[in-house]
């Protein structure tokens, strides 16, 4: 044998050896197929009942957001989540792919696998880019859910516009997802873009704005803008909390308490 | 279990093949005058200068069966060899939820330029080959120009996709009416973003941006 033709045999079988899990791909837009795994929020969120406790208690969780390909960030960050204790969940602000393609999801799920806190995760504008939202749906389980935790309530609500050509979210199903009795604590809204932000019509704003403070909801988080803000806005009453990307290298602490909530940066 | 499943539709292909191509083309067959006809060469004059051409020019020099390699489960297309190095192949993917066991149907229109990297075959049968893809995928929230509702520049187009790949393939040439060979191939593509991230970021490596197909080619006279 030649050197080329020795070159060539030996990258050929590196290559089948190495990736015989992922070699076959039918296309970059697939769902359904693969080595995925299924209803990963439904999994997290049945866990909880065994740890959630039916009267109010504090705890801490750890928000993060926008990892989109900054692989090399984003795995740092759940190194440095597996650092923290005291935390009780991860919540993920979603755009966990740049283009919604088939290995994005693969990488992620790698990456996130070693994190050892239970993780729920809402679905961002690039996850919905081909068929990824088919894909995040097979894989999280239903885009819209709630769950209580020590007595608080948590709403995922899928809030994405232009990618679903330009269909309304559903307030009605948020409005009724809000509503909560007096007995709870404190109510959370998750939803990837916040209500100011370019696909939202001053329309739909107006109405995300209004069920906010009509359901007296405590704090409302967001991912999207890649930039972090914590504070209030002029247009509603409910303050807002929007998590960086993964470059931002940080972890928001949310620290739940009776009264109170507190909002700290941990850079890593 | 996926691997069966193709093998099994290859072979039942080949099969299919062979029966079809055992016709002879004087006597039995209904249509062997026909195809007699459309093999026989032509003559033209032109300018006083007398011309043969094949009256079947147009018709491809060969035809691939492909599975797999990121352009749907299955694929069939069909090309020419251009010049002594390059031969370009045109072809058709279809992923479903029978072939592939998608949820959605993908269908993927390819152009595969392949070059030849050496002058004669290894082994007398290989060629080992390397080339460019062009992927033009079609399924939901795939767009070259951004819809009309979206802000200016908010997406890169995610519809056309190029994969520079590598691989080979053993040429066996048979004895056939219609065939002059069969080639048995593999290829390694690695699609344009997984390259990207394999570039921009070190937990993507090189090892992880590779997809493979396998094939068949069909040579005609």
């Amino acid at each position: 044998m030649s050197r080329n033709e020795t070159i060539f045999a030996l990258g050929t079988i590196i290559l089948f050896l190495a990736g015989c899990d992922n070699l076959i791909e039918y296309s970059p837009y697939q769902t359904g197929t693969g080595d995925l795994p299924q209803n990963l929020n439904p999994k997290v969120i049945a866990n909880f009942e065994n740890k959630s406790s039916e009267s109010f208690q504090p705890f801490r969780i750890a928000i993060i957001g926008d990892s989109h390909t900054y692989y090399d960030d984003f795995e740092d960050q759940i190194s440095a989540l597996n650092k923290i204790d005291s935390i009780d969940f991860v919540i993920h602000t979603g755009d966990i792919t740049l283009s919604g393609i088939h290995r994005e999801f693969v990488w992620f799920n790698e990456i996130t696998s070693s994190l050892r806190h239970p993780m729920a995760t809402i679905i961002g504008n690039h996850d919905f880019l081909s068929n990824g939202n088919l894909v995040f749906e097979n894989m999280f389980g239903p885009l819209n859910f709630t769950f209580d935790y020590n007595n608080c309530r948590f709403v995922f609500f899928d809030d994405i516009i232009l990618e679903k050509n330009m269909e309304d979210p559903d307030f009605e199903w948020l409005h009724s997802a809000l509503e909560a009795d007096e007995t709870i604590t404190h109510l959370f809204l998750i939803s990837h873009i916040p209500p100011w932000s370019d696909p939202f019509s001053i329309g739909n704003s107006f109405l995300f704005y209004r069920i906010l403070e009509d359901q007296k909801t405590t704090l409302s988080i967001h991912g999207h803008t890649h930039s972090f803000f914590y504070g209030n806005r002029a247009e509603c009453e409910v303050p807002f909390l929007v998590s960086g990307d993964a470059t931002d290298r940080e972890i928001i602490i949310l620290e739940v308490q009776q009264d109170t909530f507190l909002v700290d940066r941990q850079s890593f | 279990m996926r691997l069966i499943r193709f093998i099994i539709l290859i072979l039942i292909f080949i099969w299919t093949d062979s029966v079809n191509a055992q016709f002879h083309s004087k006597g039995t067959h209904p249509r062997a005058d026909f195809i007699d006809r459309i093999y026989r060469p032509r003559y033209t004059v032109i300018s006083g200068d007398t011309v043969s051409y094949r009256p079947r020019w147009f018709f491809p020099e060969h035809a691939k069966i492909q599975y797999a390699g990121s352009v749907g489960y299955i694929s069939i297309g069909a090309g020419y060899r251009l010049w002594e190095k390059y031969e370009a192949t045109l072809s058709y993917g279809l992923l479903n939820d029978v072939l592939g066991g998608s949820d959605v149907t993908v269908h993927t229109i390819s152009l595969k330029n392949s070059f030849f990297l050496t002058q004669k075959p290894w082994f007398d049968h290989f060629w080992p080959k390397a080339g460019l893809l062009i992927n033009w995928g079609n399924t939901n929230n795939t767009f070259r120009r951004l819809p009309p509702h979206y802000p200016e520049s908010y997406y890169f187009q995610n519809k056309v996709h190029v994969a520079p790949f590598w691989g080979g393939e053993w040429h066996q040439p048979i004895k056939d009416k219609h065939l002059t060979g069969l080639g048995l191939y593999f290829e390694f593509s690695a699609l344009d973003a997984y390259l990207l991230e394999a570039i921009r970021t070190e937990y993507v490596t090189m090892m992880d941006v590779w997809s493979l197909a396998v094939g068949i080619t069909f040579y005609f006279h």
